[in-house]
């Protein structure tokens, strides 16, 4: 057994161990004043290369990529324009404080914004609904949840709001369509029966022919509330036009001695056009006063006329045609599309404004190209449609077949709606040069 | 230090602030607005978040300096503990449970590493000092180990010189040896024919001494079963007049063995605190970096 005097066991402490750094010590204490040290380093660096980059709470959107980095475009304070006031050009901060934070104004020295309701209660911030920063995506593409965050309980700062109050995800909870909630009806005044224009065979100028809806319905480009600058060409159908899609099979001959037709115009146009091509008529052909009534008509004929002396006079027999010709105008020929609300104290009649809707959703923007695969009658019931009043337009359920959030197809607000107004969109002041983004 | 009863103060204010840190961040995440570390609540989070690490980095300040005697030692080593654990959630919270871009991403990995680090280390407190207890009886203070090993050297020295005469070498003076005796000696091998001691002496020169003046752990006498089965050959080998010595030789081994499991175990216990320490304060450095620039943009 080994045995240690006190001597020993004495001699066995170093008793200034304590004034030396052993190993781990040694390391800890160099690591911690060196890894501060170098970070330290690293801030200076970056800052001396100018470079801000690691301070970037992610890549920009794919617009501002150009700018990314050049922080200080958007991290500025600039004071927003007074509404009314036109959107100024650059302003620079007027007082450069520590915050540098994105303000309207910055955004509004590039963008224009118009506003979104005039009732609306708390507009929020542009930063609010366009977050940057998320990586290479499109800023407009916002969230739904900012739009339900006033929509999903709406309340005004006066009046009454004019959609839904309570407008949730799409579509399990959205309102029913407008345009085609029960109830609704095409307040057009055009007597139109689709489905004996879609049949087949129909009697053409040129023989039998098959309507398709492309034949009368063409898409046009319409500036509405709902659309942004840049518009689709084929983002909506034009109103049908009786020169471009009925004429051809629907004429306005009035007379079978005259082979103008009628204009397509008010009455008060169309009788002195009938009584000057009448009397043009007899003014080449005076024998024609003497001529008895040819009971073969271009135009048919439903009433039974008497059979009339011939005319004395040109005038007496430009009056008797222009009554006549009148007479079929206005109760067959115009009759057939155009509904008569009165009669003039002149005896023409007054037909009510056709009314044709330009634009059924005007708070919705829709665009039938990308639809271009699908049949129109895949969501235009036109086919059973023998009413002007039906509306042909798709529920929500019909679009919802793909736009929903199961089904793969856009179905967040930003897809048919906007939050600004661009018909109260104003010109943006140029406020850079290409030299400041080199 | 121990986690035990007298913690529990501190676990449970710590669960009540986190509970209450969580049930006000739920309805505060349902927003329209996503949670984001520059709205209000975010900055409380942050803030609250922040204080904690600044407290947990002033522990290594009061270590410094006992003297001034701001609080006990305990009571900084308990916050250090606890609102260490706190400050992690505190700072996800903070971030949005994101882990952000650039500067911010870093600072958050980083994090994670100095509390997972924190978190591992408080185990190993728990775990490897009960362990040293029942394994090392012979402990000493971790900083004299090499001048204890070289006073093994020279204790086993003058046992052998004592037992099988003093061998016929030239002096080398072991670097360490203070207070040792003044025979350190470079040791011939013999024949171990010559005389009845030289099985001793051979086993003792080739063998032991070269393991008390560099152990390791793949030396045959590091473990300590084949060092007993060595003895035990010994024994029989050498006359009896020399068991007494082999008995002090063999424990002289065994300590030998137990400074080397000493060390295993302090480099464990304490190793950890290499990333701890140092990442610590470099986690600091970056997260002031980032309160001015993110409050600035």
């Amino acid at each position: 057994m080994r045995i240690r005097t006190a001597k020993q066991r004495a001699q066995r402490i170093d008793l200034y161990y304590f004034t030396r750094a052993y190993g781990l010590r040694r390391w800890r204490r160099g690591l911690s004043i060196a890894l501060p040290v170098a970070v330290i380093l690293w801030i200076g660096g970056v800052a001396a290369a100018g470079n801000r980059k690691p301070y970037s709470a992610g890549p920009v959107s794919r617009a501002h990529a150009f700018a990314e980095p050049r922080c200080e475009m958007c991290h500025r304070t600039v004071a927003a324009p007074q509404p009314g006031q036109p959107v100024p050009a650059r302003a620079d901060s007027a007082n450069r404080l520590f915050r540098q934070h994105t303000t309207d104004g910055a955004c509004l020295t590039c963008h224009e914004a118009p506003a979104h309701a005039a009732n609306q209660t708390t507009p929020p911030t542009c930063a609010t609904c366009h977050r940057d920063h998320q990586g290479r995506v499109e800023l407009s593409k916002t969230d739904d949840r900012f739009c339900v965050a006033c929509h999903g309980e709406l309340h005004t700062t006066h009046g009454e709001p004019r959609v839904a109050k309570a407008i949730d995800a799409f579509p399990s909870r959205h309102p029913e369509f407008a345009a085609v909630r029960p109830g609704a009806a095409d307040p057009g005044r055009i007597k139109f029966n689709h489905a004996v224009h879609l049949k087949d065979g129909l009697r053409g100028p040129s023989g039998p022919e098959t309507l398709m809806c492309a034949t009368c319905h063409r898409p046009e480009i319409v500036r509405t509330v709902t659309h942004p600058k840049r518009l689709p060409a084929t983002a909506l159908m034009a109103p049908v036009s009786y020169r471009q899609q009925c004429a051809r099979c629907h004429p306005l001959f009035f007379d079978e001695r005259i082979a103008e037709q009628a204009p397509h115009d008010v009455p008060e146009k169309v009788r002195p056009f009938v009584r000057q091509a009448l009397a043009a008529y007899i003014q080449r052909n005076p024998t024609a006063l003497a001529a008895a009534d040819d009971v073969r008509r271009r135009v048919p004929l439903n009433f039974p006329r008497p059979v009339e002396p011939p005319a004395r006079t040109p005038q007496e027999w430009v009056t008797r045609r222009v009554a006549f010709d009148e007479r079929i105008l206005w109760n067959k020929t115009c009759a057939e599309c155009h509904e008569r609300a009165s009669t003039a104290d002149a005896g023409l009649p007054i037909y009510e404004k056709s009314n044709i809707t330009r634009q059924w959703m005007p708070r919705a923007a829709f665009d039938h190209a990308p639809h271009s695969m699908v049949t129109c009658e895949s969501c235009h019931a036109a086919r059973g449609s023998a009413k002007t009043s039906d509306v042909l337009l798709p529920k929500q359920a019909v679009c919802a077949t793909c736009h929903a959030p199961s089904k793969g197809a856009e179905s967040r607000c930003f897809e048919c709606h906007r939050y600004h107004d661009w018909t109260q969109a104003r010109p943006v002041a140029a406020a850079y040069t290409l030299r400041e983004f080199k | 230090m121990r986690i035990d009863a007298s913690h529990r103060p501190w676990a449970i204010a710590s669960g009540v602030l986190l509970g209450a840190a969580v049930a006000v961040y739920v309805p505060y995440a349902l927003r329209p607005v996503p949670p984001s570390g520059g709205s209000v609540l975010g900055l409380v989070y942050g803030g609250v978040g922040f204080a904690c690490m600044v407290v947990v980095t002033l522990l290594s300040v009061r270590k410094k300096f006992p003297v001034w005697r701001i609080g006990r030692t305990q009571t900084w080593m308990r916050a250090h503990l606890w609102l260490g654990a706190l400050s992690l959630p505190l700072i996800v919270l903070h971030a949005g449970s994101l882990f952000g871009h650039g500067l911010t991403s870093w600072l958050m990995w980083l994090f994670v590493i100095v509390w997972a680090s924190g978190l591992g280390g408080a185990w190993l407190q728990h775990v490897v000092p009960r362990r040293m207890l029942r394994d090392v009886p012979m402990e000493t203070i971790y900083e004299q180990i090499g001048h204890v090993r070289a006073q093994l050297v020279d204790e086993a020295d003058i046992v052998v010189a004592d037992a099988a005469g003093r061998l016929d070498v030239a002096t080398a003076a072991s670097a360490g040896s203070v207070g040792a005796s003044a025979l350190a000696t470079v040791m011939r091998p013999v024949d171990p024919a010559a005389d009845e001691t030289g099985a001793f002496r051979e086993f003792y020169v080739t063998e032991m001494r070269p393991f008390l003046q560099n152990p390791s752990r793949v030396h045959v006498l590091a473990d300590a079963a084949e060092a007993s089965a060595r003895f035990a050959k010994l024994r029989r080998l050498v006359p009896s007049a020399l068991e007494p010595a082999l008995a002090d030789l063999e424990s002289l081994c065994e300590e030998e063995r137990q400074l080397l499991l000493q060390l295993r175990m302090h480099r464990v216990l304490h190793g950890w605190l290499l990333v701890h320490v140092p990442l610590s304060f470099a986690l600091m450095t970056l997260a002031m970096v980032h309160i001015v620039m993110a409050l600035r943009f």
